[in-house]
């Protein structure tokens, strides 16, 4: 039923859509009743999910308030559709191609699954109708860059997946107007460069007759994607498989501290790069669904890292293709790389070198996802077009930290970061060179210089015999001027990491734990000289996998296993030593040699109005 | 855990058939002639050193071998399997020249030879500049002084790559010898532009005075930031507190600190971006006493932003991350 306030002109609609279609007025109906008598012939009444319920609704309003408007309240949302629900895309193709396959990468809609990751938007019917109406649909002039990006169906039959993509020469006679016309909306990318698609994009429907003409529009938003953060439950392990007796070491105590955060085993990736860390980044992209629920589709990100440059086809990381394999039903896979970057950076796109901040909030200002954070600076930094990407997605604004300093040069080798029962929620792991030093020195007034670490270790041996002992006193490891003067440069390096962490977040002193492992130097720049406890892996609320320091034992206690667990034993978390040796002489460590996917956030990224 | 030995496997270039990691010498020696990898051009990567010095250096090189041919088939399976474990690491770069250094001196000669004599073998083209990077840091490693004449031969070669100089130079560094100091000092005052960067940057592992000075003078009259951030990086290696505190000559800390700290503190004022961050970070690494001094003096007529940025320089030296 109408009333006499039937008909409500929505200021904001009728602007967004006069200026964007240069017609006479813009209509959204109002729910909240109108006489039939003042009810017009023609009406374009268009309606996305505007109120992120889930639902497209015309019994209220609230899909109609502000539906040209996209902020932190109102804004309807789509996602990129470039997973694979029927997996049908090849994984074996070369770094040009292989992420060409995609849901969106066709005109059709690939099965009932693929259906659901189409956000809706609907027509009002309307009986009044005149028979010689003609409705059309077309992208609003201010976001005329989201057409190569978006693709519009609309139903064409009672099935699921009974959609038929919309295109400019479609049209919608009286009857389909009068009874409503229901539109599926995706995106073919995700945002890559805000310069070329900010992801909105303005959907105007336009009903036209001999009695009249009515424009209706509304605004829409891409979702971002994001990364997780370290105090979201892990769900699932993954470790390269790459069948030596280090590697095999470190799986069977990675599956023993799975087991112990009350997780599966960790699922294996046969390569040969046991980098697991680096060559991926999992993450996700989310719409609403109905009942306050987020509709989700993980995504993965393959690292920028080109090992070929020369190869035109294939310059990418082998291992990376992993993404394209995962591909499938709600997963997507996502590659962007400039073949010609700087390979000297190289190492700085590998996702060791690309963690992220619990969420906080400092000076009014809140990132309820939490924060990229990188190896970056003016002179020193990833591939441009995938920070590109990354700063596009709005969400997670990166954290740039000098990592220029170290031979790896990524920030999973100095920090990390752990769930706190403090106001903030966690604490951040630093490297502390200068505690380990301390330590050290502490050991040797007590008269325990020559007590050895690295008992058992060798640097090298090829089994072939040729093994050099790795075992080392402490007096030598001081006397070592490689260590030291590496490490005090890591203290310093480390210092300023914090400072630019603690001028973003606000983090105080207390929120700070310190842990010890000296440096040494290789090829000018610096590397963990003993297991960097720092680099492990957050498994759940109460476990921690870090690498076996193998330090000196004291009173039958290692010293620097203490050095890490007790303060997080106060944290309520307990430390799981895994035997990472291998890793540790190729350069990294527990964290760098496995990834996780971690439990979908409750905080909805919408809300944040970024 | 029990596992203590570090493993690698070797695998082809063609097929993906790997072949488990050799188990003694011999297998070593038979890999490297079944390598199927394309060869480098092995005198590319051999060093033309004066005729005197090669004979004297084949003369050492023989001597050694019948000493004891074990580290030469050492230090030649170590290079062989180079190039997998580069491409395994993390970065790709493994740490070869520890691998190579922690052989000790018996090292040294077959890593001279290769160097100077005779290519290493079973290392493909691409792969044959970093692993020469690798034999280059693993000698000066080895602090020996008669590697002097081959790594000086490799920094006097002007076409060297970058990485190649630099590596060179902080090897001829570490030699810490009068005559290194000299033949840095030499190779420097010829170069301009990125080589005399990549020499900079390396130089500082010379904690000798007359080297710390060239550096603090390339640092004040740097015209680039780029120089002027690779130059206050190695002052700070030449100043290094703690790497001062393991040397056994001390005799010039004192003044390599005070120099250091005192080009670094004009350069902060005269830097911004990454130079002054460099060089405020390498003023903490230095730690000299007379720093809040220089500090304060530094004041004296800048501007406030430039005082704001002294005093917080003060506070963080006075809070030292590395004291």
């Amino acid at each position: 039923m109408v009333t006499s306030r039937g008909w409500l002109l929505l200021a904001a609609g009728m602007v967004a859509a006069c200026a964007a279609e240069g017609t006479t007025s813009s209509t959204s109906y109002s729910s909240s009743g109108g006489r039939e008598a003042d009810e017009p012939d023609v009406l374009a009444d268009l309606r996305a999910d505007s109120n992120r319920d889930g639902e497209i609704r015309f019994d209220d309003d609230s899909d109609a308030e502000d539906k040209t408007a996209w902020n932190a309240r109102t804004g309807a949302i789509f996602l990129a559709n470039i997973d694979d629900d029927d997996e049908r895309c090849r994984s074996n193709l070369d770094d040009v191609t292989i992420a060409d396959c995609n849901d969106a990468s066709d005109e059709v809609v690939n099965g009932e699954d693929d259906a659901l990751d189409l956000a809706r938007l609907k027509t009002r019917p309307w009986p009044k109708t005149p028979d010689d109406a003609i409705g059309h649909f077309t992208i609003g002039p201010e976001t005329k860059k989201a057409r190569p990006f978006v693709r519009l169906f609309y139903r064409s039959g009672p099935g699921p997946t009974d959609f038929t993509p919309l295109d400019d020469d479609t049209e919608f006679y009286a009857d389909e107007i009068r009874e409503g016309i229901e539109l599926a909306i995706e995106a073919k990318d995700i945002v890559r460069d805000l310069d070329t698609w900010d992801g909105y994009v303005d959907v105007v429907f336009t009903v036209t007759s001999s009695k009249g003409e009515s424009t209706d529009t509304v605004r829409m938003r891409v979702a971002p994607v994001l990364t997780y953060h370290h105090l979201l439950p892990a769900e699932k392990v993954w470790v390269s498989n790459t069948r030596t007796p280090g590697n095999a070491a470190m799986r069977r105590d990675l599956v023993k501290a799975c087991s112990a955060a009350g997780l599966d085993a960790p699922q294996t990736i046969d390569t040969d790069d046991p980098w697991t860390q680096d060559f991926f980044e999992p993450a996700f992209m989310s719409m609403p669904g109905p009942g306050g629920t987020q509709h989700v589709m993980r995504v993965n990100y393959r690292s920028a890292n080109v090992f070929e440059p020369e190869d035109e086809k294939s310059p990418l990381r082998p291992a990376g293709k992993f993404v394209f394999r995962m591909r499938g039903k709600d997963v997507a896979g996502i590659q962007q790389f400039d073949r010609k970057h700087d390979v000297r950076m190289d190492t700085l796109n590998s996702f060791g070198n690309f963690e992220t901040v619990p969420p906080y909030e400092k000076d009014g200002e809140s990132f309820p996802l939490g924060r990229v954070i990188r190896g970056k600076t003016k002179s020193f930094f990833p591939d441009p077009s995938f920070s590109t990407m990354i700063e596009a997605q709005l969400q997670q604004p990166p954290i740039d930290v000098d990592t220029s300093w170290l031979l790896v040069a990524h920030v999973d080798e100095t920090i990390s970061f752990v769930k706190a029962n403090t106001k903030r929620g966690w604490k951040v792991l630093v490297n502390d060179a200068r505690l380990a030093r301390k330590m050290l020195e502490e050991q040797v007034q007590a008269g325990r210089g020559n007590v050895p670490m690295f008992v058992g270790k060798t640097w090298y041996d090829f089994e072939t015999g040729l093994e050099r002992s790795a075992q080392v006193t402490i007096r030598q490891v001081l006397a070592d001027t490689e260590v030291m003067r590496a490490s005090a440069e890591a203290a310093v390096e480390v210092d300023a990491q914090l400072a630019v962490l603690k001028k973003a977040t606000g983090l105080t002193d207390d929120e700070i734990i310190r842990i010890p492992f000296l440096h040494t130097t290789y090829d000018g720049k610096s590397v963990a000289y003993q297991p960097a406890t720092v680099n492990g892996i957050y498994l759940s609320d109460t476990r921690f996998a870090a690498p076996d320091p193998h330090g000196p034992v004291i009173g039958g206690e290692d010293i620097f296993k203490k050095a890490i667990a007790e303060p997080l034993a106060e944290l309520g978390i307990t430390v799981d030593f895994l035997e990472d040796w291998e890793y540790h002489v190729g350069m990294g460590e527990v964290h760098c040699g496995t990834n996780t996917m971690r439990e979908i956030p409750d905080v909805k990224w919408w809300e944040s109005g970024r | 855990m029990t596992s203590t030995k570090t493993s690698t496997r070797i695998r082809t270039e063609h097929g993906n058939r790997t072949i488990r990691a050799l188990v003694a010498i011999g297998a070593i020696l038979a890999s490297i002639a079944a390598a199927d990898t394309a060869a480098a051009e092995p005198q590319s990567l051999v060093v033309r050193i004066p005729a005197a010095a090669q004979a004297e250096l084949r003369r050492e090189v023989a001597r050694a071998r019948a000493v004891d041919v074990r580290p030469f088939v050492t230090v030649q399976g170590i290079i062989t399997s180079a190039e997998t474990a580069h491409a395994r690491a993390r970065g790709r770069r493994a740490p070869i020249a520890l691998y190579l250094a922690k052989l000790g001196p018996s090292a040294l000669m077959p890593m001279l030879e290769m160097l100077a004599l005779d290519a290493p073998k079973g290392i493909s083209a691409k792969a044959a500049p970093a692993i020469r990077r690798d034999l280059i840091e693993a000698v000066g490693l080895l602090r020996d002084p008669r590697a002097l004449p081959v790594l000086t031969a490799i920094l006097d070669d002007t076409s060297a790559d970058e990485d190649t100089t630099r590596t060179a130079a902080e090897a001829v560094a570490r030699l810490g010898t009068d005559e290194a100091a000299t033949r840095i000092l030499r190779a420097l005052d010829a170069s301009t532009g990125a080589r005399a960067r990549a020499i900079l940057a390396g130089m500082g592992e010379c904690r000798r005075a007359r080297v710390a000075e060239a550096i603090a003078a390339r640092l004040r009259t740097a015209t680039d930031d780029e120089t002027a951030r690779v130059a206050a990086r190695s002052l700070g290696r030449a100043g290094n507190a703690w790497a001062w505190q393991t040397m056994t000559d001390r005799a010039e800390e004192s003044r390599v600190r005070e120099l250091a700290a005192r080009a670094l503190v004009t350069a902060f004022v005269q830097r911004q971006g990454e130079a002054r961050t460099a060089a405020d970070n390498a003023l903490m690494v230095v730690d000299a006493p007379q720093t809040p001094a220089l500090i304060e003096e530094a004041k004296k007529g800048a501007s406030p932003e430039t005082v704001r940025a002294l005093d917080e320089l003060a506070a963080r030296f006075a809070r030292n991350p590395s004291r």
